[in-house]
């Protein structure tokens, strides 16, 4: 086994103890509050996690350093995104269908398939558990949008951002030598710039759409980094939960207000 | 060698000629039984199919496409109860058991014919651990199928939620059981536990 996949199961097992610790506490707001949808539907979402968990530190230990094909758990992290998106879909008020947000989600997830089959070359799971993403991402734009917890400056330099990052795939994916060095540094700062500029508009503001937002980034950065980086960012992953959780009882807050 | 279909045949025969004498809870678990016993096989059909199809050896399939597969048959049949048929609460439980004691006992019944005469000791661990994680996942399935019509949240994300619970478990255990040494022991006690745990939140929702 090697040392990052220790460091590996070492982040899966602090993640699951994170999870625990969030599912315990979010079980009795499901029987204690009005509008029991978000944390039910939370609370499940951080289950299917958890399991998923499990599987990938089972997974991790008894075949160490091999490539998992299509697995149970991909369904856990499939339906973890249903759920969140379930839960966001129980707190949107504004659900008014703009073409434009609809098809940038669907061209956004489609941009973010491709670059998974070009990297994995995995047709079929990539498309099946890729399409919930569309929905979560116009979930998470809608209620960005009306609920005004991003300025429109703000949601513009979001999308470009993210849309820079996913072209920025294709000449890592072409280039060579010193080019294919300068994109990578470019690449990789891009990212963590706007993981800590997410991070930070989380924190301060408590908002549901914004902590799920920053979980998109997280998961979506972790799909399209390796080695040491991707570690980094899975780090970051453990710690939006907190602020997911944090944020989901926030919300509860106001909604009995 | 004997067939699977034979095996069906010759156990599903006196199950099917006991509906006519049978009613109530009865003749519904009966009717579960056989249909656990029909989903066991058609199970086994597909994922047959994917394993030719994906080029997966016959470890690979059973670890990584089979709990995907019969998870998913054991589904349709729960969908079927609750909104085809439109079952109560303890109906719905009723059928889950009976289409998970089905589903073990054929699986269990094929193993048996196709292994020969394994050992004893070994007998008994399958009859106690993949035995029970087929009536375990039914049954969780039942659960959540029960809770998201309490919650009003039967939607595809409540299903899919509630389904992938299921089918992690599933292959969490295949997984497990997979490697000889420590993971399998922790594999074969995983579904008693469940089945307890399962158990005790049955008490406590019947209090």
């Amino acid at each position: 086994m090697s040392n990052l996949t220790l460091v590996e199961i070492l982040l899966t097992i602090f993640q699951s103890g994170v999870l625990v610790f969030i599912i315990a506490n979010t079980v009795p707001l499901v029987h204690g509050s009005k509008s029991y949808f978000l944390p039910f539907f939370f609370a499940l979402s951080m289950a299917s996690c958890l399991l998923s968990n499990f599987y990938w530190i089972a997974y991790d230990i008894l075949r160490p350093d091999s490539r998992m094909p299509i697995a149970c758990n991909e369904i856990g992290e499939c339906a973890m995104i249903l759920l969140l998106s379930a839960g966001l879909d129980s707190v949107l008020k504004d659900k008014k269908i703009a073409i434009g947000e609809v098809v940038f989600a669907i061209l956004f997830t489609c941009a973010n398939i491709a670059a998974w089959i070009a990297w994995s070359g995995e047709w079929f799971q990539d498309i099946l558990f890729g399409i919930p993403y569309a929905y979560f991402i116009w979930l998470l734009i809608r209620g960005l949008k009306s609920r005004g917890c991003l300025t429109r400056k703000e949601l513009w330099f979001s999308s470009v951002t993210a849309v820079f990052v996913l072209v920025m795939q294709i000449p890592l994916l072409i280039v060579k030598g010193s080019l294919f060095e300068f994109t990578k540094i470019v690449f990789f700062v891009v990212i963590f710039a706007m993981m800590g500029w997410f991070g930070i508009k989380s924190f301060l503001s408590k908002d549901f759409f914004v902590a799920s937002a920053f979980f998109l980034w997280t998961e979506l950065a972790m799909f399209l980094t390796s080695g040491v980086f991707y570690y980094i960012v899975f780090a970051a992953n453990v710690l939006v939960l907190p602020l997911l959780f944090i944020s989901m009882k926030k919300e509860l807050a106001d909604d009995l207000c | 060698m004997i067939y699977a279909e034979n095996v069906l045949f010759c156990i599903a025969v006196p199950f099917a000629i006991s509906l006519l004498f049978t009613k109530g809870s009865a003749r519904r678990f009966i009717s579960s039984f056989l249909m656990g016993m029909i989903i066991c096989i058609l199970s086994a059909y597909i994922t047959g199919f994917l394993k030719s199809f994906s080029g997966f050896n016959t470890e690979d399939a059973s670890i990584f496409l089979s709990p995907m597969i019969e998870e998913c048959m054991k589904l349709l049949s729960i969908l079927c109860y609750v909104y085809v048929l439109e079952l109560s609460d303890e109906n719905i439980q009723l059928s889950a058991v009976g289409v998970g004691v089905g589903f073990a006992t054929f699986e269990n019944c094929c193993f048996i014919l196709l292994s020969g005469v394994p050992q004893f000791t070994y007998v008994m661990v399958r009859g106690a651990s993949v035995g029970v994680m087929h009536i375990v996942t039914l049954v969780a399935l039942a659960k959540g199928m029960q809770l998201l019509k309490a919650y009003k949240a039967c939607s595809l994300a409540g299903i899919v939620g509630v389904w992938s619970l299921s089918v992690t478990v599933h292959g969490l255990y295949n997984l497990l059981v997979s490697k000889p040494g420590v993971s399998s022991y922790i594999g074969y006690v995983m579904p008693m536990i469940g089945a307890i745990i399962l158990y005790l939140i049955n008490c406590k929702s019947e209090d």
